[in-house]
């Protein structure tokens, strides 16, 4: 980013830090604006405590502090959930399996709904947890209650998305994202479920066709609302995102339309559609590699992510990514910005929002790992960077370089209020302090520096 | 006048064809294989293009015995080459100068494979031409390599093929690894270019609609895509360099395509994306793609 450029950059408000006392919980994951309050979802990625709990917070507008509204109950280890946390630690060390777990690690995902049960609206929650995804719905003061989830089939570990459409609240599980789960002798494909009343576990049916009626690899990680339709976004390591699309109706499975196919012709370098978000005329497609974006578990390799968006009539461009042709027409980015917002350290557009009449975009970026993982003599710099634009197609940096910390690797959410935009954040500071280590290091600006997820809010 | 296109890729990925095709763009000169890239000037072109490479000096003789006499003729190529030893001190960036002044004002078009061996050889040529287009061409790894085997196997009939074998079960010069390195220094040097200035195209996809996406290609360049100038593309056999040379010059091209080198449709129609991952053909020992190899075909949408 140039000089001039970081002459725009604003200083944000912190209305949170430290995981709000919870080390380990890493990310500001979700938010939603329910009942006149804030509602926040974290999630401790780590999963190897009972301490890594999934936590949702509650911040009243007049108010000065979060209260807590969820925190994921401890629960003895399952067989299952140990062949999945023996998969996700293959380094661990030989002290074995914990005899307790978190319930869920994460909270994904919100949507307010109102099922025919509910009686009034409820706020609605997807979990990430190694015992299976998991459903929490509010209740009386703000608690939350674990009710069914929609049927999940093993190597689930989230409800990836969730969203109302049509008087139906539709929910996608997923799995671990990985080049090797998309090898395997039966890959993994998009499975969609929808119910009027999710309190009611017999009340689940399939909203689309496993695959959407393919054999195409890939599972539903984003939903969105816009256009009259509801659209699926999928992840895919081997063959690149995809984007469906149905008008919905009342007979189920729906009728789906593939709208993007092979990560929009960029292939597996557009391995997940990361964030959707409708503004103005059309639906805005952020895309990246999951995890710290240095693409080091997942078989893909480095490739900064793309800016994409679909018209109602199903015509697509690039906004921010790269120069291609296609069986639909030569692309140029609209933006005149390539992969990345031109920065090759951003791994992921991971979360986007209109906000007073502007589009916001996130990124995680991981540069810090980079340097880090080149040893102690090379200066730790990067973090996330905040975009902004009021037309969709040129863009302007809001914030820079984690907001003046490093550790502050990635935007993960963010939500329009009245009194500004909040921004939640991802910071994984312990392995970061682990990485240093393994490479030889011992950075004291590591050592100081802070854990688990910030808030902020640009006013 | 014009920046340039060059055509980047690793040999047997369609260059020769679709060079052929976008060489024949009213404004465009496709130029045959020059192979200046890896050397600073005509002196060093001559050293160097010598013993089992000498045929590679085929491209700029006819391309300067053209220019030069409208022929390309064996004592054309004589002269040629004569001309060449009188001005060993040029450098290429001269002699990229000269071959534009005898052109005129249309772009030049130039697509070595022996420029991607090595990402110096791109950076060079760059220096000379910082604003110039990049097309990079990509060709399935499995029909490359069986591609390049079947040349080889013409080329050295009755000989060992790629210089005998390294281990066993595998030629000497695998053409995975060739695929592969010759990929990874364009990525290479690719990612040091401004956004927009290359453009990555499946061989394959290009060849199911080339009327389509050369149309595509065109409106990239700037230049006419109009249904003449698509149908002048279609004609890569009236370049003239699309034909053998004359003896001491005979190739500048790929031999099979200076042979035939219209395009034949039918031919077209049958290629084919086989699977990634199972047993290459060239090799006896049964052995897949190493995942370096499955994991760049699946960033070119592969697999």
């Amino acid at each position: 980013m140039s000089d001039m450029a970081k002459d725009h950059l604003k200083a944000p408000e912190v209305l949170a830090k430290n995981g709000l006392g919870h080390p380990s919980s890493a990310v500001a994951q979700a938010f939603a604006l329910f009942d006149g309050a804030v509602y926040l979802g974290a999630s401790a990625p780590r999963a190897s405590t009972a301490e890594d709990a999934a936590r949702i917070f509650r911040h009243l507008p007049d108010g000065a502090s979060w209260t807590p509204c969820y925190t994921a109950a401890p629960r003895r280890l399952d067989a299952a959930a140990e062949a999945r946390l023996a998969a996700r630690r293959p380094l661990a060390d030989a002290t074995g399996a914990p005899e307790t777990l978190a319930e869920a690690f994460g909270i994904t995902c919100f949507a307010p709904f109102e099922g025919k049960g509910d009686g009034l609206t409820r706020l609605y929650a997807g979990t990430a947890s190694l015992f299976g995804p998991g459903l929490l719905r509010s209740g009386p003061g703000g608690a939350f209650e674990d009710i069914s989830a929609p049927p999940f089939a093993e190597g689930d570990i989230a409800t990836g998305a969730l969203q109302s459409f049509q008087g139906r609240l539709y929910a996608a599980p997923r799995g671990e994202i990985t080049a090797e789960i998309d090898e395997a002798a039966a890959p993994r494909t998009a499975r969609l479920y929808a119910s009027d009343d999710p309190a009611d576990p017999e009340s689940w049916q399939q909203a689309s066709r496993p695959g959407f009626g393919t054999d195409l690899p890939g599972e539903i990680v984003a939903l969105c609302a816009t256009h009259g339709h509801l659209y699926a976004a999928t992840a895919c390591a081997r063959k690149g995102f995809a984007l469906w699309r149905t008008e919905g109706g009342e007979s189920l499975p729906h009728n789906w339309t593939q709208v993007l196919e092979a990560g929009a012709f960029r292939f597996a370098q557009n391995m997940m559609a990361a964030s959707l978000c409708a503004f103005g005329d059309h639906l805005y497609i952020g895309t990246g590699i999951p995890g710290l974006g240095a693409a080091r578990t997942i078989d893909v390799a480095e490739a900064a992510p793309e800016l994409l968006r679909i018209a109602a009539d199903g015509t697509w461009d690039v906004v921010v990514g790269t120069t291609r042709i296609s069986p639909d027409g030569l692309k140029v980015p609209l933006s005149a910005q390539g992969p990345g917002f031109d920065d090759p350290f951003n791994a992921a557009i991971s979360a986007l929002v209109e906000h007073d009449g502007a589009l916001y975009a996130g990124t995680q970026n991981w540069a810090p790992y980079a340097a880090i993982h080149a040893g102690e003599g090379v200066p730790l710099q990067g973090g996330f960077q905040l975009w902004r634009s009021l037309d969709g197609e040129s863009w302007e940096p809001v914030l820079d370089e984690g907001a003046g910390e490093v550790t502050e690797t990635g935007i993960r959410a963010m939500i329009s209020t009245e009194a500004g935009l909040w921004i939640g954040t991802e910071r994984h500071t312990p392995l970061m302090r682990l990485i240093d280590r393994m490479a030889g290091g011992a950075r004291t600006e590591l050592a100081a520096a802070s854990t688990g997820f910030s808030v902020l809010k640009l006013a | 006048m014009p920046e340039p296109l060059f055509i980047i890729a690793p040999p047997r990925s369609y260059t020769s064809l679709i060079g052929g095709m976008i060489g024949q763009h009213p404004q465009i000169y496709g130029l045959p294989e020059l192979n200046l890239a890896h050397t600073e000037t005509l002196g060093g072109v001559m050293a160097t293009l010598k013993g089992p490479i000498a045929p590679l000096i085929a491209g700029i003789l006819r391309l300067l015995a053209e220019l030069h006499e409208g022929e390309q003729t064996e004592d054309a190529v004589v002269r040629a080459r004569a001309w060449m030893m009188k001005r060993a001190h040029w450098t290429v960036d001269r002699v990229f100068q000269h071959i534009q002044e005898q052109v005129g004002d249309r772009i030049l078009l130039e697509k070595s494979p022996m420029t991607v061996m090595n990402v110096e050889h791109m950076r060079r040529r760059h220096r000379i031409f910082p604003r110039a287009s990049y097309l990079h061409l990509t060709r399935h790894p499995v029909t490359t390599g069986t591609s390049l085997m079947s040349l080889r196997e013409t080329m050295f009939a009755g000989g060992a093929v790629g210089g005998g074998e390294a281990a066993p079960g595998r030629p000497a010069r695998d053409p995975e690894n060739q695929w592969r390195a010759c990929h990874e220094n364009i990525e290479a040097f690719t990612a040091e270019l401004e956004p927009g200035q290359c453009l990555r195209v499946k061989a394959e996809l290009l060849l199911s609609d080339p009327e389509g996406y050369l149309a595509q290609i065109c409106d990239w360049l700037g230049i006419d895509s109009s249904p003449e100038a698509i149908e002048a593309m279609m004609h890569p056999e009236t370049s003239p360099f699309a034909c053998l040379g004359p003896p001491s010059a005979k190739f500048g091209n790929d031999p099979n395509y200076l042979k035939n080198p219209a395009l034949d449709r039918e031919r077209i129609k049958k290629v084919k994306a086989p699977p990634l991952d199972t047993p290459i053909t060239w090799r006896s020992d049964g052995s897949h793609f190493a995942p370096a190899t499955m994991k760049l075909a699946r960033q070119f949408g592969y697999g």
